[in-house]
């Protein structure tokens, strides 16, 4: 059953000359409890895709449904609550707030919904991405792997519809780097937590059940991995 | 260095609208200090220029009996380098005048002959013809011409003599104390004569420094006449009419002619000296030149030339000018401190690949240097020329409000600009920028290569955040703090407080900016007050109404030739004064009910000779008055006072709103009256507050003859100010008592002036002194007044009230101009550093948002911020600005003691205002910015 739905979608950036058609006419579904991964070099589209699935851009033109729901037909406060609650995003640069230790950043998406923290999920991510002990680190204080680690336990934290990681393992050497996938891999398994993940290592996108090739801001390639 | 420098220029190039401000920044500065600068020479030259057109650019004068030794000396002081100008002014003699010239001209007609260029050095000028050339040519002051009728060309014959002393009739030959000649510009006002100097006999010839004598009005045993008379003709070339300092002597004004073959006897010498660093120099210099002649300094011209200094307006001034311009390097130093604080952490990043491809910590720290050299280079005389053209056209705007307080200065308010002073104002700028740019070029080279390469512009962690975010994993209490904040403004709160208690820098840049803009707000609120009480001081207070009568009558004169009898003689002084005060109430009353009066009330004025015990005098105004005067036979201190018989209406409301029954001033026996306790006491330039009375007590009203008692008056109350028909405070001791008590008892040893006040009921008050004039006309004539009648004023206060609005204009402009400018730093300054650490955080804000902080969270968490800014901002900034006040108190004290200290509250509430709507914009403006921001490419943002 698909879960979210992406119907033509289009993002164009300037006019006139300077005009650049990011995505173009892009439509495809991701089912519910999927891991699929989306590749492509670099400039071809895949960062602003991911970032039009999650909501944190608008589109040119199309839609993104998400359990049927238009998300660019909601205002930007519903966006911000949409954000929230039913997308987790992961970033390439962690992107955690500075001022902010491990706990509070992974649990800034339910206190601004105004929710009270499942403290036994809480303690369950913790120990999954192995920060106990670290809880009262700052970013500053943590290394990029574990940096990544607090992003993806942000991302979860919710148990969002869908998590987006948008190069995950980019900014890490590679023993972080499996170390992360298997973590995003895991996490769908056992929680069947959906999962898009964008990269432009083939070997990563593997561990995927799916990938979705995009080059010029068009789908170019979408298969099913059998394993 | 070449790569670095260039690296500098394409940096200020590509960052367009941060090198505008900065620069902008620094040409404030340079326009400031050049301005406040330039308004100080010019004004100093502006008051040279007058003083040198009206007395001449003399700076000390020699004068000798012995005028022979002087003028040779004269001819020898041209010879020496350190005189550079020499004008002399010689007796020649004494010319007779009738009666009615007399009024005008003084008791004689001083005739003296002048060498050297008394032009320049005497500020003699010709408002008519020109000055004397050759022998038997004159210059005559103006009156000759306007009331004698004579005419440029006439030859004129003046019936001449030589000044001797005589002994009055009745007196024997003893010599009698005269004033020395050199203290003709003083003013000694005791009720003794002053001090004898120099002594004179019957017989002895009197010079030009010789005041006239007269034994009965001085009271001694000389009179005066002119001895060996003859006819002496002078052709007319020239009338002056403005007296300088030498055209005014003792017995007239002078006459002017040279190489006169009579000149004789005394002689006065003008010097002007090259060179000279104190007024010492300049004596010094003068008697070695004059041995043996008396010098008088002119310290007017003097202190312009910044020889002589003193504790005076002068120092409030030069005070004045040196805090401002500290508050403006202040002000400037912190816009463009913050302007390269915020250039420099923005450019961190390519700090550090500049210096991991080789760069040295010398070579990053001269690149911000150098940027601030160039944004300097360009500034500096930009910011020159503004502040140049701004005094420029300020000054032209001010020139007539100038000319009219000055009743029409023969001088124009033009700039001086001091090269000095510019270099100074250019020197200061280029240090403020160069200091404001030290530290961001410090931390520029100080910094962590690998941290600053990998810098996002996210907020930099305390130790004490550290330790903060490491306590805060409890679960039970994870998102609970956030103080009072976190209570209000809800998870935005929550945010901001973290942020607040944990980042390092905690927008401590838009703090200080805050503090300084309340600083600089409330200094020109200081300014403003302070100024406007000095100018309230020097124009001595409202006056009682709109216009006002002032009558003298002389009965003094004709009381004094009545009686010998003491008694008698009081007797005929109570029953003078009674008269008096029945004529003056009649008069009132008619002028009362003149069409467009509105009667505010009248009093009788005079003054006596008070002896007090020291109990009853304030310290200050025991020190201040010099008191310790002995009058033989009686104890106590002795002083003038002020008495004023206050019209009965206006004393009763006036002691009634002292808590006072009215009747206990009428009172058989000993008069009682109201002590004034404040006065201002003007010793030289400085005004004072002092306290005059501290005490009740028993006063002695001395007597005006020897042989008189004196008259008892019973101080039964103190007041500190007096009723508001007698004005502002005065000068020295001031007693009110009721107008009945003029019915019974004269306690002044001089003329009364009486002084009736009006307003016009419908504002007309041109109109009203028009009646009232015509009124008094017909009043105080000698048909109806069976006195003479001395003199009688009309003073239309309203008008002016329009040359002291003048005044007040000028004041107004500057300081008005003194606060936009400095509110528009201020105000340039908080945007600037709110804006800029709003916009640097974009991607922290970025990634808050795509985890879902709404726009009402992001909102309440940047107000609660910048709320805190604020908070934080203003009270520092509070705290400095009394202190600022109190500064600029002190020295406006200098010239006003018991001016009181006061904060300018309203200026408080502008600050508070412009903080609010300040933060307001410079948030409103930052978030837009964020909120534009796309968030993606916030987040891509490095």
């Amino acid at each position: 059953m698909s879960m979210l739905d992406v119907s033509h979608l289009m993002k164009v950036y300037g006019e006139g000359a300077s005009k650049t058609i990011a995505l173009d006419d892009v439509s495809f579904s991701v089912d519910e409890g999927e891991f699929a991964a989306i590749v492509g070099s670099s400039g071809s589209g895949k960062s602003t895709l991911l970032h039009l699935m999650g909501g944190v851009d608008r589109p040119t033109s199309g839609n993104v449904f998400l359990n049927g729901r238009d998300i660019y037909a909601c205002t930007d406060d519903e966006l911000a609550v949409f954000r929230r609650r039913e997308v987790g995003l992961v970033y390439q640069f962690y992107n955690l707030v500075p001022v902010l230790n491990v706990v509070e950043n992974m649990t800034l998406p339910v206190v601004l919904d105004g929710r009270p923290v499942n403290q036994a999920r809480l303690a369950s991510l913790l120990d999954t991405l192995g920060l106990r002990g670290r809880e009262g680190h700052l970013p500053s204080q943590l290394s990029g792997g574990q940096q990544q680690r607090v992003a993806i336990g942000r991302a979860l934290m919710n148990a969002p519809s869908v998590v987006l990681a948008d190069e995950p393992t980019g900014n890490l050497d590679t023993k972080n780097s499996a170390e992360i996938m298997t973590l995003l891999r895991d996490s769908n398994r056992v929680l069947g937590q959906t999962m898009v993940v964008i990269t432009h290592d083939e070997e990563i996108a593997l561990a995927a059940d799916r990938i979705i090739a995009v080059e010029d801001g068009r789908i170019m390639r979408d298969e099913r991995i059998r394993r | 260095m070449k790569g670095l420098a260039n690296y500098t220029m394409k940096s200020l190039r590509a960052n367009k609208v941060r090198t505008a401000v900065t620069i902008l920044g620094v040409a404030l500065a340079a326009a400031l200090l050049t301005a406040v600068f330039t308004s100080y020479t010019s004004f100093v030259n502006l008051l040279y220029q007058s003083e040198v057109a009206t007395s001449g650019d003399w700076m000390i004068s020699a004068a000798s009996e012995a005028g022979d030794a002087i003028m040779e000396e004269a001819h020898q002081a041209l010879e020496d380098p350190a005189v550079t100008g020499v004008a002399t002014l010689r007796d020649v003699g004494f010319a007779e005048l009738t009666e009615e010239q007399q009024e005008s001209l003084g008791q004689y007609q001083p005739i003296m002959s002048a060498e050297g260029d008394v032009g320049r050095l005497l500020g003699v000028k010709a408002s008519e013809g020109r000055l004397p050339e050759r022998a038997g040519e004159i210059m005559l002051f103006k009156v000759w011409n306007t009331q004698e009728g004579v005419q440029l060309g006439d030859d004129i014959t003046f019936s001449m003599g030589t000044r001797v002393a005589v002994a009055a009739a009745g007196q024997g030959e003893e010599s009698a104390p005269v004033q020395d000649g050199t203290e003709r510009a003083g003013e000694p006002t005791a009720f003794e004569p002053e001090v004898a100097s120099g002594s004179i006999a019957p017989g002895s010839s009197l010079d030009s420094s010789i005041g006239y004598l007269n034994a009965k009005q001085d009271e001694g045993d000389l009179d005066e006449r002119l001895v060996d008379m003859h006819d002496q003709t002078y052709q007319v070339v020239g009338f002056y009419d403005r007296v300088g300092y030498g055209m005014s002597v003792g017995v007239g004004t002078v006459a002017l002619t040279v190489d006169d073959p009579a000149a004789s006897g005394y002689a006065e010498a003008y010097l002007t000296l090259a060179d000279m660093k104190t007024a010492d120099e300049v004596e010094r210099t003068t008697q070695a030149l004059f041995p043996g002649a008396s010098t008088t300094l002119h310290v007017a011209i003097l202190r312009y030339m910044g020889i002589v200094s003193d504790t005076s307006m002068w120092t409030t001034f030069s005070g004045l000018v040196v805090v401002l311009a500290v508050i403006i390097i202040g002000a400037c130093v912190s816009l463009i401190f913050n302007a390269f604080n915020i250039s420099v952490a923005e450019r961190m990043k390519q700090f550090g690949l500049l210096c991991s491809v080789g760069a040295t910590r010398g070579q990053l720290r001269r690149t911000v240097l150098l940027e601030a050299f160039v944004v300097a280079l360009i500034g500096i005389p930009v910011g020159m020329a503004v502040g140049l053209g701004g005094c420029g056209i300020t000054f032209a705007l001010l020139d007539p409000a100038f000319q009219e307080l000055a009743g029409g200065l023969t001088v124009p308010f033009t700039i001086e600009a001091d090269p000095w002073m510019l270099g100074i104002s250019a020197a200061f700028t280029l240090v403020a920028v160069l200091v404001s740019a030290w530290i961001p070029a410090q931390r520029a080279s100080h910094m962590n290569i690998i941290e600053a390469i990998r810098t996002t512009g996210a907020a930099r962690i305390s130790k004490r955040g550290e330790l903060r975010a490491a306590k805060a994993t409890d679960p039970r209490h994870l998102w609970r703090g956030g103080g009072v904040a976190g209570r209000v403004f809800g998870m935005g709160g929550k945010l901001a407080y973290a942020n607040r208690k944990r980042s390092k820098t905690k927008g401590r840049a838009a703090s200080v900016s805050l503090a300084l803009a309340v600083v600089l707000l409330m200094t020109a609120g200081s300014l403003t007050t302070f100024l406007f009480g000095l100018i309230d001081v020097a124009m001595g207070g409202d006056p009682a109404g709109e216009v006002s009568v002032g009558v003298r009558l002389a009965q003094d004169r004709e009381i004094r030739g009545d009686s010998a009898d003491p008694a008698a003689l009081q007797e005929a002084r109570n029953k003078a004064l009674a008269e008096e005060a029945a004529i003056f109430q009649g008069a009132y009353d008619e002028f009362a009910v003149l069409p467009h009066a509105d009667p505010v009330g009248w009093y009788l004025a005079g003054e006596a000779t008070v002896s007090l015990p020291e109990s009853m005098v304030g310290e200050s105004f025991a020190q201040d008055a010099d008191l310790e005067v002995p009058v033989q036979g009686h104890e106590g201190l002795f002083a003038r006072a002020r008495i004023c018989y206050v019209a009965d209406p206006q004393f009763d409301e006036y002691v009634r709103g002292l808590g006072l029954d009215p009747e206990a001033f009428r009172n058989e026996g000993v008069p009682r009256a109201v002590g004034i306790t404040q006065a201002y006491g003007n010793n030289g330039s400085v005004y004072q507050l002092l306290q005059v009375l501290k005490e009740k007590g028993i006063m002695q009203i001395m007597p005006a003859m020897a042989d008189e008692s004196a008259l008892p008056v019973e101080v039964f109350a103190l007041a500190e100010k007096a009723p508001a028909v007698t004005g502002g405070p005065g000068q020295g001791i001031c007693l009110i008592v009721p107008m009945s008590l003029a019915y019974h008892v004269n306690l002044l040893d001089e003329d009364p002036l009486f002084r009736s006040y009006f307003d016009a009921t419908d504002g007309d008050h041109e109109q009203l002194a028009q009646e009232l004039s015509d009124a008094g006309h017909e009043l105080f004539n000698a048909d109806r007044i069976p006195y003479t009648i001395s003199f009688v004023t009309y003073n239309d206060y309203q008008a002016e009230a329009d040359s002291n609005r003048m005044l007040a204009t000028v004041v107004n402009v500057f300081c008005l101009l003194f606060t936009v400018i400095l509110a528009l730093i201020a105000m340039a300054n908080v945007f600037n550093t709110v804006t800029n650490s709003l916009i640097l955080r974009r991607r922290e804000f970025a990634v808050m948002r795509s985890v879902g902080l709404s726009n009402g969270q992001f909102r309440r968490m940047i107000v609660d911020e910048c709320a805190t800014f604020g908070i934080v901002g203003f009270i520092p900034g509070l705290l400095i600005s009394v202190a600022v006040s109190f500064m600029l108190w002190f020295m406006v004290s200098q010239s006003i003691e018991g001016l009181p200290f006061a904060l300018p509250w309203g200026y408080l509430g502008i600050a508070v205002v412009m903080t609010v709507l300040i933060m307001g914009i410079s948030v409103a403006y930052g978030m837009h910015r964020c909120k534009a921001d796309n968030v993606v490419e916030a987040l891509r943002a490095e």
